[in-house]
C-alpha cells in the first residue's frame, strides 16, 4: 500500500527538540535538527542511529529542512552535517539563513569557552554547515530533485519561521515547525491555502493550554516596568535578542511615548544590533502595519531605545535593561531558577536583592490555533508531535470528530505509516473516450468511478489509455482471438436436428430481445454463440451440445452465460 | 483599561478566550473547574487547571504559568444547562436543554484525559431549561433533581433508586434547589416561593413571596458557614430579574430580614443567567450577575430595607470591553460566575462571548 512514513527522533518523552523523519514516495526528509537544551551529554543531540547504524547521512537522505532559528529546531545541524557527515542539501528561508549561524556560533561560545566541553561542534563546522544551505522564499516551489518538490509558506512565531510543504507526485506532507495564528506587534499570523495535503504534522506541546490575553500579559509587563522605574530602579530583561525582544521594544517604545516617561532604555551590543540590522534587511517578513509605517518611520529604529554601555552601569537613577537571553549555565539563568546566593569566582559570595519576574511572551499555537490550522490546510491525516499521548487523547477525539481525519501521536523514536491513496492521473485517447460514450449509460460524473475497458500503456514517464486496436497498431502486435467451447449432454429421444430446432424454439422465447438464426447447416447463433448438436452411433439419444463464444466481455455478462 | 486605573481596581486580572461559551463552572477540586458548551448540539465538558501562578504565593513573580491548562475533556450530545460536582468522587452530572436524562460523568484520573460518560438518570420529562440539579450531601452520591416542584425527587447515583420525592402537587417551574444539609434542601420556584425540605419527613413547606409580581423570574443564592450546617446559621437571598433583593433566615423564611431593589435593568431575555452568590469567606458579602456585562458585589451588613438603592463595593466590567464585545452586534452577558473557595477575593466569571475572567479586586475602603 502506498504510505508516508513519520518518525520523531528523539530519546524518551521529552518535548525539548524537534527532529522529524519522513519517508514519502521513496524520498527520505529530516524536518528540523534540533538540540535538546536540557542535558549536557548526547542526549542533546537527536539519535540518527535511526537512519542508520554507522557513517554518514548523505545516502540516506535526500534533503534537510529547517523551520526556523531557534536552537530546539536547528542547535543540532553543525554537528549531524559535519560529525556525523551530511553533504546534501539544507533548506530553510533566507533570514533563517542569515540568523542561524550567529545563534549557532554564540551558543558555541558559552558551550565549549565558558563551560569547557569538548564533543561539540567548532565555528568552522558551522561555516562549513552553512555552506550547504539553499535559501527558500516564500510560496516558491523548489525542486529539490525530479520528484521531490518543497514550498515554503509563513509562521508567524519568529523572523523567518516557515510551515514547509513537501511533495513527491501526488503525495504531500505539510510539517509546521513552530506557528502562531494571531498576529502580534511585529510578526503577521500563520497562513496556509487549502492544499489538502495527506498529512499535517504539528507541534502539540501547548494544545491543552489556554493562553491569557496578548493585553493582560503586556499590561502586567508594563505595570511591573514602570512601577519600578517610577521609584528610581533599574529594570533587566533578559530576553534573546533575535525573538521575542523586538516585540517588547516596540511594546515600550509605544508606552514610553505614550506616557511621556524619559528613562533610558538600553539593550546590549552585539546580538540586539545586529537584529535590529537583520530586521530592517528582512522586512518583508514582518507585519503589514511595520511594513506600512517603514515608509514614514522604521519601527526598529527606536528613540528611547539604545545601546547599553558598561560604563552605564553604576548610573544612578531609573533604567530598563534587556541584555539578552539567559543560556543555562549562566548567571541570569540561575537567578531566573530563584537562586538568592551566586558564587563568583575569585569573588565572595553575592547576595541576589533584585526582585525576579518571569513573564513568557513566546508565539505558539493553543488547541484553537491547531483546529484554525487543520481548518485551512485540510489534510486527509493529522499527526501531532511532542505531546504526552495520555493528555492529547481528548484533542486526538476532537480532531476526528470534527474534521472526519484520523489523528496520529507517535512516540519519539516510533514509526507512524500513513497509508495515502493517491491518484495517478493517465492521459486517455479521444477514440477510447468517444467510444465509452456511445456505450450508453450514465454521463461521467466526477462524483462517481466509472467502470471501462482500455488498455494501459507505460512508455518512458507518460501514462497513456487508448483502445486495444490502437494498442495493438502501436505495439505492432497482431489481435488473437479467443473462442471457448463448451459441451452440454442431455437425453433427448428426438433426431439431432429436432433436438437443435426444439432448443432454437426455446431460445427464441426466452430471449426475446437478442438476434436468434437458424442456419440450414445445423447450427443455432444467438448474437457470436454458436449451437450444435451432434450425437454418436452408439448413444443416439445422449445428445452433445457444443457451445462456442468469442470473448466479449459486455455481450457475455449479459447473457449470463449458465 | 489604562494602566493606572486597573492598578487601583484589581489586585489581579488575568482575561481568558474559551473556544464555546459556558454557563457553569463548578469545582471539582482546590485549582480545577468544570466548563461545558451550551450552545451548538455538540457540547464539550472541560476540566481546567487554574494557573498556577495564582497559588504560588510569595514565589508567584517566578512562576509563568498564567494559562488555564485543559486537564480533562469529553463530548455531550446535547447542549449542557446545568452541570454539578459529587464531592468526593470524580464524578460530575450534567442535565441539557434536550434530553430526558440527567448524564454522568467520570472525569478521570492521571491515565486518561478523556471525560467519559458511565450512566444516566431517566426524567420524567424534558425541559427547554434544563432539569435543575444539586448534589445530595450524604456519603452514597446521589442528585436532587426536577425541572417543576412535583417532579423533585433525590436519586442515588450508582442505582438509580429514587430515595425521596418531593410530594408537592405543584406545577411551579423551578429555579434552583440546593442542600442545606445531610437531610435538609431548599427549593426556589420561578416566582420567587421557597420550599423548604427534610428527606426523613415526606411534607415540604413552602413560603410564598408577600406581594408575588408576575413576569418576574427568581434565582436564589444560599450562605451557609459549612456544607453540614444547621438552617440556624443559614442566609437565603433571592433575587428578581428586575433586581429586587430578599435576604431570609432559615429559621424563618415567612419574613425576610431584609429587601431591597438593586440599581439594574430588567431584560426577560437574560432570565436564564440571573446568578446570586455569597462569598464563601469575607462576611456577608454577595455578588449578583446576569443582567449586563457586570458582577456588581454588595456589602450586605449595611443594607437596610428603608434605604436607598444599596451601592456596590466592586463592579467587574471586563466582560464588557472586551476586544469581542466592541465588534459584536450584541453586548455580552455575563452567563454564571464563582467565588474561589480559599482566597477571599477572587472571581471567576464567564460571559456569552465565550470570555473566562479570573480577577481579584481591590476593595478601596478597607484595602488601603
Amino acid at each position: 500500500m502506498p504510505d508516508i512514513k513519520v518518525t520523531p527522533l528523539g530519546a524518551g518523552q521529552d518535548v525539548g527538540r524537534s527532529c522529524i523523519l519522513v519517508s514519502i514516495g521513496g524520498k527520505n526528509i529530516m524536518l528540523d535538527c534540533g538540540m535538546h537544551m536540557g542535558y549536557n551529554d548526547d542526549r542533546r543531540f537527536p539519535d540518527f542511529s535511526y537512519i542508520t547504524q554507522n557513517g554518514r547521512l548523505t545516502e540516506f537522505l535526500d534533503c534537510v529542512i529547517i523551520s526556523h532559528f531557534h536552537l530546539d529546531h536547528c542547535g543540532a545541524l553543525p554537528y549531524m552535517s559535519e560529525m556525523v557527515g551530511y553533504d546534501g542539501p539544507i533548506y530553510m528561508t533566507h533570514p533563517t539563513k542569515a540568523i542561524c549561524p550567529i545563534l549557532l556560533e554564540d551558543f558555541r561560545k558559552i558551550t565549549v569557552d565558558k563551560k569547557g566541553e569538548t564533543n561539540f561542534f567548532t565555528s568552522q563546522m558551522i561555516k562549513d554547515c552553512m555552506k550547504k544551505v539553499v535559501p527558500l522564499n516564500l510560496h516558491q516551489t523548489v525542486q529539490v530533485d525530479e520528484e521531490l518538490e518543497i514550498k515554503a509558506y509563513y509562521a508567524g512565531h519568529v523572523l523567518g519561521a516557515a510551515m514547509v510543504q513537501i511533495k513527491v507526485g501526488s503525495e504531500s506532507v505539510v510539517y509546521t515547525g513552530d506557528y502562531n495564528m494571531t498576529p502580534d506587534r511585529h510578526l503577521g499570523a500563520a497562513w496556509i491555502d487549502k492544499c489538502r495535503p495527506d498529512l499535517l504534522i504539528s507541534e502539540s506541546t501547548y494544545a491543552t493550554t489556554i493562553r491569557d490575553s496578548k493585553r493582560c500579559r503586556e499590561r502586567d509587563f508594563l505595570k511591573k516596568v514602570h512601577e519600578t522605574v517610577e521609584r528610581g530602579g533599574k529594570v533587566l530583561i533578559p530576553v534573546f535578542a533575535l525573538g521575542r525582544a523586538q516585540e517588547l521594544c516596540i511594546l515600550l517604545e509605544t508606552f514610553w511615548e505614550r506616557m511621556n516617561l524619559k528613562a533610558p532604555i538600553y539593550f546590549s551590543t552585539g546580538l540586539t544590533e545586529k537584529a535590529n540590522h537583520y530586521y530592517k534587511l528582512f522586512i518583508t517578513w514582518t507585519n503589514q502595519k511595520i511594513r506600512k509605517t517603514f515608509v514614514q518611520r522604521n519601527m526598529f529604529e527606536f528613540k528611547h531605545i539604545k545601546a547599553f554601555d558598561r560604563s552605564y552601569a553604576d548610573n544612578p537613577g531609573p533604567m530598563v535593561i534587556m541584555p539578552g537571553y539567559c543560556v543555562q549555565g549562566t548567571v541570569g539563568h540561575k537567578i531566573l531558577n530563584g537562586q538568592k546566593k551566586l558564587e563568583m569566582e575569585g569573588r565572595a559570595t553575592l547576595d541576589v536583592k533584585l526582585q525576579v519576574e518571569y513573564m513568557s511572551f513566546s508565539a505558539h499555537a493553543d488547541a484553537k490555533g491547531i483546529m484554525q490550522l487543520i481548518r485551512m490546510a485540510e489534510p486527509r491525516n493529522m499527526l501531532l508531535v511532542h505531546g504526552e499521548a495520555k493528555k492529547m487523547e481528548f484533542l486526538k477525539d476532537k480532531i476526528e470528530q470534527e474534521f472526519s481525519i484520523s489523528c496520529y501521536m507517535p512516540a519519539n523514536g516510533e514509526t507512524t505509516s500513513i497509508v495515502t491513496n493517491p491518484s495517478v492521473p493517465v492521459d486517455i485517447s479521444l477514440n477510447l473516450l468517444k467510444r465509452e460514450m456511445a456505450l450508453g449509460g450514465p454521463l461521467p460524473d466526477a462524483k462517481r468511478p466509472r467502470t471501462m475497458h482500455g488498455t494501459l500503456i507505460m512508455k518512458d514517464n507518460s501514462l497513456r489509455l487508448v483502445s486495444p486496436e490502437q494498442a495493438l497498431k502501436e505495439l505492432g502486435l497482431s489481435e488473437h482471438q479467443l473462442r471457448f467451447t463448451c459441451r452440454v449432454q442431455l437425453h433427448d429421444p428426438h433426431s439431432d436436428n429436432d433436438t437443435l430446432g426444439r432448443i432454437y424454439t426455446h431460445l427464441k422465447s426466452v430471449l426475446k430481445t437478442y438476434s436468434i438464426q437458424h442456419v440450414p447447416d445445423g447450427t443455432v447463433i444467438v448474437e457470436s454463440i454458436v449451437i450444435k448438436v451432434t450425437s454418436s452411433a452408439e448413444e443416439p439419444n445422449l445428445k452433445v451440445i457444443l457451445l462456442s463464444w468469442s470473448y466479449q466481455v459486455n455481450k457475455c455478462d449479459e447473457l449470463n452465460l449458465n | 483599561m489604562g494602566i493606572s486605573s486597573l492598578k487601583a481596581r484589581y489586585k489581579d486580572l488575568h482575561v481568558f478566550q474559551l473556544e464555546h461559551p459556558t454557563k457553569v463552572i463548578e469545582w471539582t477540586g482546590d485549582k480545577n473547574i468544570c466548563v461545558a458548551g451550551y450552545t451548538g448540539s455538540r457540547s464539550e465538558i472541560l476540566e481546567l487547571l487554574l494557573p498556577l501562578k495564582l497559588y504560588a504565593g510569595e514565589n508567584q513573580g517566578l512562576c509563568a504559568e498564567r494559562d488555564f491548562k485543559v486537564q480533562h475533556g469529553g463530548f455531550s450530545e446535547e447542549p449542557i444547562e446545568s452541570l454539578i460536582h459529587i464531592s468526593g468522587t470524580r464524578c460530575v452530572v450534567t442535565s441539557g436543554s434536550s434530553s430526558s436524562t440527567l448524564q454522568i460523568w467520570d472525569i478521570g484520573g492521571d491515565d486518561s484525559d478523556v471525560i467519559k460518560r458511565t450512566g444516566v438518570i431517566n426524567l420524567k420529562s424534558t425541559s427547554v431549561k434544563g432539569c435543575k440539579i444539586a448534589p445530595g450531601l450524604t456519603d452514597e452520591p446521589a442528585v436532587l433533581h426536577g425541572s417543576c416542584i412535583s417532579e423533585v425527587q433525590l436519586t442515588e447515583i450508582a442505582t438509580g433508586r429514587v430515595l425521596y420525592t418531593v410530594a408537592k402537587e405543584s406545577s411551579d417551574s423551578v429555579s434552583g434547589l440546593q442542600f442545606v444539609n445531610a437531610c435538609v434542601f431548599l427549593i426556589c420556584a420561578s416566582d420567587g416561593t421557597l420550599f423548604m425540605g427534610d428527606t426523613r419527613d415526606p411534607s415540604t413547606c413552602h413560603y410564598p413571596l408577600e406581594d408575588s409580581k408576575s413576569g418576574l423570574h427568581w434565582a436564589f443564592g444560599l450562605r451557609s458557614d459549612s456544607s453540614q450546617s444547621e438552617p440556624s446559621g443559614c442566609t437565603v437571598a433571592r433575587l428578581s430579574s428586575s433586581g429586587h433583593m430578599l435576604l431570609s433566615d432559615l429559621r424563618n423564611l415567612q419574613s425576610p430580614f431584609c429587601q431591597t431593589q438593586l440599581n439594574v435593568q430588567h431584560d426577560a431575555s437574560k432570565n436564564d443567567f440571573l446568578n446570586v452568590s455569597w462569598a464563601p469567606v469575607l462576611d456577608r458579602c454577595l455578588s449578583v450577575s446576569g443582567f449586563d456585562g457586570t458582577v456588581h458585589i454588595y456589602n450586605t451588613i449595611n443594607w437596610s430595607t428603608e434605604g436607598q438603592s444599596p451601592q456596590p463595593v466592586f463592579s467587574h466590567r471586563g466582560h464588557e470591553m472586551s476586544d469581542e464585545a466592541k465588534y459584536s452586534g450584541s453586548p455580552p452577558v455575563v452567563t454564571t460566575h464563582s467565588w474561589h473557595q480559599s482566597r477571599p477575593k477572587t472571581i471567576l466569571s464567564v460571559a456569552t462571548d465565550g470570555s473566562l475572567h479570573v480577577w481579584d479586586w481591590v476593595d478601596k475602603i478597607t484595602d488601603r
